[in-house]
């Protein structure tokens, strides 16, 4: 029995209470004034009754939200998305399977009523918060990887390299794998491999080259602003931050002495700087200095950029000294782009009139508030 | 008592045809809307950039696009990659990873196709979308989500609640955003 019928039931034996009742108070005469009191006070009770119902509609209707999900999870075929990870792959897969919790995955239904119809639970439009999308167009997989996804019960979307730095959507999928027969096997758009391992060399060229790309990628995350280890306690410490910073000194167009010496400044952390160097790098530094317009405007646009050309750090360090330098300079780009965007949050979208507000005033705002 | 009858019935009735209509209309029935163009595509910055004010991957084709259908015109995805060449963030084997916009980038882009102008302020583009029907192509910043902008299409405002709706061209269905979260928005009409 579903809810929709429950609730009808129950509020037809409700309502023939209520009918009931009222019958026996109209042959009690001597009920007849309070009959009448009721009568003009109908409007009042009928807005009662009707608040009454709109909320328990509402709490039955979130309630048929989460039932649909599991109505679906329940009658639909799940075509989980398995990333690789090296700590116990193939557990992870069959947890994939059988997990209850919201992730992110695919279920597949068909019926003689709906044909086949996808769906896509995720959380990419709000974080941590799984919705069910049903989907218009199809997966983006080669025929023959969609005759496995109709035919074969325990079938799987597989990124084997992650980009960690974007979130998945469908249209970057590119293989599956299956269980067949209790042996995982894995799918490009033309070919199926009978091993993990076959399908790493193909694609990846050798387990080596999967394994460096595969770690860069990790290696990556770790400097990104997403990664949690780059933060400040307060506004003012972000504001302290761009203050000090060189690329944010630049990207203000301020005085070319004050970014240099904010820069050598940066460097004197991550290796020892002679005063010889330290006398060359400012040389070189002030004829590589690149601040202007191009400079903020990729800033704003997120492009990459460089304040200095890295030709003069080679000039100057050692291989390695230059690589804990650029481990650094990439760490300080982290803490910009974290201190930028809490201080930008602050700002808002529109200024005192109500005027929407350009990345360049939101620069400007910020950059008044910083020197 | 046949009038005290006849009222006591219609009020019943009204009460109970209320409440059945919705209960059949929203228990037994799930509200996926179907998306108006389902392109589930990338929308995310690259981690490598300065910032991310240009969290626009291939989502701002997809807004493009979809500007486009409710305008009565076709635009090939082909021409709005070769359009921002430049400015596009390709992987290693050449997807599209990204597309790096700031404010004056996203504006030029914006009229190339369409004639897109910037509201006068928030209350003129909520009167543009509620009384004229008409669309904005903005970017999104959602709260409790670092470093990220969304290109969407703002479609409806619901003003007791302070919140677009937006049509989002990465995830089909229902998407809702604040006012305070809506960035360079353009209200989006036929070039002249």
């Amino acid at each position: 029995m579903s809810i929709s019928h429950t609730f009808k039931i129950g509020y037809e034996l409700m309502l023939r209470s209520f009918l009931i009742n009222f019958n026996k108070l109209l042959q009690i005469r001597l009920l007849i004034p309070i009959f009448a009191l009721l009568t003009t006070q109908i409007s009042y009770i009928m807005k009662s009754v009707l608040s009454i119902c709109v909320v328990a509609l509402s709490s039955l209707w979130a309630m048929s939200q989460d039932v649909s999900v599991a109505k679906i999870r329940a009658s639909a075929k799940i075509i989980p998305v398995v990333d690789y990870s090296p700590i116990c792959f193939e557990s992870a897969i069959g947890k994939a399977f059988g997990s209850g919790d919201d992730r992110n995955c695919f279920f597949l239904t068909t019926d003689q009523k709906n044909g086949t119809e996808l769906y896509w639970l995720n959380d990419y439009s709000e974080k941590g918060r799984f919705k069910l999308s049903k989907m218009s167009k199809s997966l983006p997989l080669s025929d023959s990887q969609t005759e496995i996804l109709n035919t074969v019960d325990s079938v799987f979307i597989f990124n084997p390299c992650p980009d960690i730095r974007f979130e998945f959507i469908p249209r970057d999928i590119r293989y599956i794998g299956y269980r067949d027969g209790g042996q995982t096997r894995y799918m490009s758009t033309d070919r199926t491999f009978d091993s993990l391992s076959d399908f790493i060399v193909s694609e990846f060229g050798s387990v080596a080259n999967f394994t460096s790309l595969y770690l860069e990628h990790f290696g990556n995350a770790f400097f990104s602003p997403g990664s949690g280890l780059y933060g400040f306690n307060s506004d003012r410490a972000a504001i302290d931050f761009l203050k000090h910073d060189y690329r944010f000194n630049a990207v203000c167009n301020r005085q070319a002495e004050e970014t240099i010496s904010l820069f050598i400044e940066l460097l004197k952390k991550a290796v020892i700087v002679t005063p010889a160097q330290e006398a060359r790098l400012t040389k070189l530094l002030a004829d590589s200095y690149k601040a202007g317009d191009q400079i903020t405007s990729d800033f704003l646009s997120g492009k990459s950029f460089e304040v200095f050309r890295p030709q003069t750090l080679r000039a100057v360090f050692s291989p390695d000294e230059y690589d804990l330098i650029q481990n650094a300079i990439t760490e300080n780009k982290a803490r910009l782009a974290i201190a930028y965007w809490r201080i930008s949050k602050t700002i808002g979208n529109s200024d005192a009139n109500g005027a929407y507000l350009s990345d360049r005033d939101i620069l400007k705002d910020i950059s008044k508030r910083t020197f | 008592m046949k009038i005290t009858s006849l009222l006591k019935t219609l009020t019943i009735f009204t009460i109970f045809s209320l409440s059945v209509t919705s209960c059949q209309n929203e228990l037994d029935e799930p509200q996926w809307q179907m998306p108006l163009e389902d392109a589930p595509i990338r929308s995310l910055s690259d981690s490598r950039s300065e910032i991310s004010t240009v969290g626009n991957g291939e989502c701002v084709i997809g807004a493009i696009q979809y500007c486009g259908s409710k305008l009565g015109m076709k635009i090939f995805r082909e021409d709005i990659i070769n359009y921002f060449d430049d400015k596009i963030i390709r992987s290693e084997s050449g997807s599209i990873l990204g597309i790096s916009l700031n404010t004056e980038d996203w504006h030029n882009g914006l009229n190339h196709w369409f004639n897109a102008t910037l509201p006068l302020g928030q209350n003129d583009l909520i009167s543009q979308i509620k009384y004229n029907n008409r669309i904005a192509c903005c970017r999104i910043k959602p709260d409790g989500v670092f470093n990220v902008t969304h290109a969407v299409v703002l479609i409806e405002v619901n003003t007791y609640k302070s919140q677009f709706k937006y049509y989002d061209p990465v995830d089909p269905g229902d998407h809702y955003v604040y006012f305070k979260n809506v960035y360079d928005p353009r209200i989006i009409t036929p070039k002249q």
